[in-house]
């Protein structure tokens, strides 16, 4: 069964049925790390309905704003039951915005040529570290699947570049890329992020069978 | 595409051709910019024969298409990304022993882990056994560290160029 979802992801031609459960996935996952993120900066965060696309793999980069736009992104990878990527991107200004938030007037230090110091780039790998451990938690709850993270790593640079070390890996097994996103609204202003769940193609059937979508 | 010709100092008139991930692009068009946008762990390999004005980029995500479950674009590995490159401008009247070839990228992007182990030094390892493989000579590289690249090359000149963030273009 859970070749045919392959197929049909192939085909970007998953059903309603599916797509409304991956976005609950998002939803959930999402829901749980904006809550982590306003107790972090105290804060009131709020999120956007998740879209999920099937993107190829070339036209991942462009998806998210571009191959060359800067951005700090935490990845973590998920191995287990429904093995994929989990990545919480930011453009750097908002980054920047949220490593000031996470250091609450602390004297911040000297800044590397991202405009980001040794402090606030632990406080950013920091609120990454529980942004997308919290991501996985109710993952793991809502589907009762047996998942494991690596310990997140945190890039700073063009987008293009650190995503496609992660693509990379992806690319093993498949050329188009599930994206399962949600973006976060710190203070209902600014945006203030975006989170990704890649899950591989076999990751996929494990999470719709387990959501009882797929027999 | 508009987005990816959002770099402020390109005309926007440039023919510029992106190649992304796994990607090989040739050309002969004497106005035509190909360029490898971002690349990170990933390596961008250009060729140029001098004489018949053709310039090539391959987008190099992996080493060796033997690790994989999924075959892919041949661009995606360097094992396979090299001989694609050579037939490609082969077809446009290129000579392989003309070829000038550079490569830019294979850097580790991720403060800890974040992807497959050293998988961009073993990009640029595997591109440089490729190119030897093939009989070709790499004239330039600019590979390691630990930041992001984008590397384009003009087809009328066959000069290539590399910049990393907060570095304006320089040729390599």
């Amino acid at each position: 069964m859970s070749t045919d979802v392959n197929a049909a992801v192939r085909l970007g031609a998953l059903e309603d049925l599916h797509l409304d459960a991956l976005r609950e996935v998002g939803n959930i996952g999402a829901g749980t790390a904006a809550t982590a993120l306003s107790q972090m900066i105290g804060e009131p965060v709020g999120m956007s309905v998740p879209r999920v696309r099937v993107l190829a793999l070339e036209e991942v980069p462009d998806g998210v704003g571009g191959a060359e736009s800067l951005v700090a992104a935490v990845h973590l990878r998920v191995v287990g039951d429904a093995p994929g990527h989990i990545l919480f991107i930011a453009p750097l200004e908002v980054a920047r915005n949220l490593a000031g938030l996470l250091l609450a007037g602390m004297e911040p230090g000297e800044r590397d040529e991202m405009g980001l110091s040794e402090l606030e780039r632990s406080a950013l790998q920091e609120l990454g570290n529980v942004l997308t451990s919290s991501y996985l938690i109710a993952l793991t709850t809502l589907t009762g699947l047996h998942l494991e993270p690596s310990p997140p790593a945190l890039g700073v640079d063009m987008a293009g570049a650190l995503l496609g070390t992660v693509l990379a890996e992806v690319s093993l097994s498949t050329d188009v890329a599930l994206l399962i996103e949600t973006a976060f609204e710190e203070g209902g202003r600014h945006a203030a992020g975006d989170f990704l769940f890649i899950p591989t193609p076999e990751a996929l059937g494990s999470v719709l069978t387990r959501l009882g979508v797929i027999a | 595409m508009s987005s990816r010709l959002g770099a402020p100092e390109r005309p926007r008139s440039s023919a510029l051709v992106p190649v992304g991930l796994g990607q090989l692009a040739a050309s002969g068009e004497r106005g035509a910019i190909l360029s490898a946008l971002g690349l990170g762990s990933c390596i961008g390999l250009s060729a140029y024969d001098p004489v018949a004005r053709v310039a090539g980029l391959v987008h190099v995500m992996l080493p060796d298409s033997a690790i994989a479950s999924h075959a892919g674009p041949p661009g995606k590995y360097a094992d396979t990304a090299v001989p694609a490159l050579v037939a490609a401008l082969e077809r446009l009247g290129a000579e392989r022993a003309r070829l000038v070839c550079k490569m830019a990228g294979g850097a580790q992007m991720f403060a800890s882990g974040g992807g497959i182990l050293n998988i961009g030094a073993r990009n640029a390892i595997a591109v440089r056994a490729a190119l030897t493989g093939a009989g070709l000579r790499l004239k330039a590289a600019d590979t390691g560290g630990n930041a992001g690249r984008t590397l384009e090359i003009q087809v009328a000149t066959g000069e290539v160029r590399v910049r990393s963030v907060g570095r304006e273009f320089a040729p390599l």
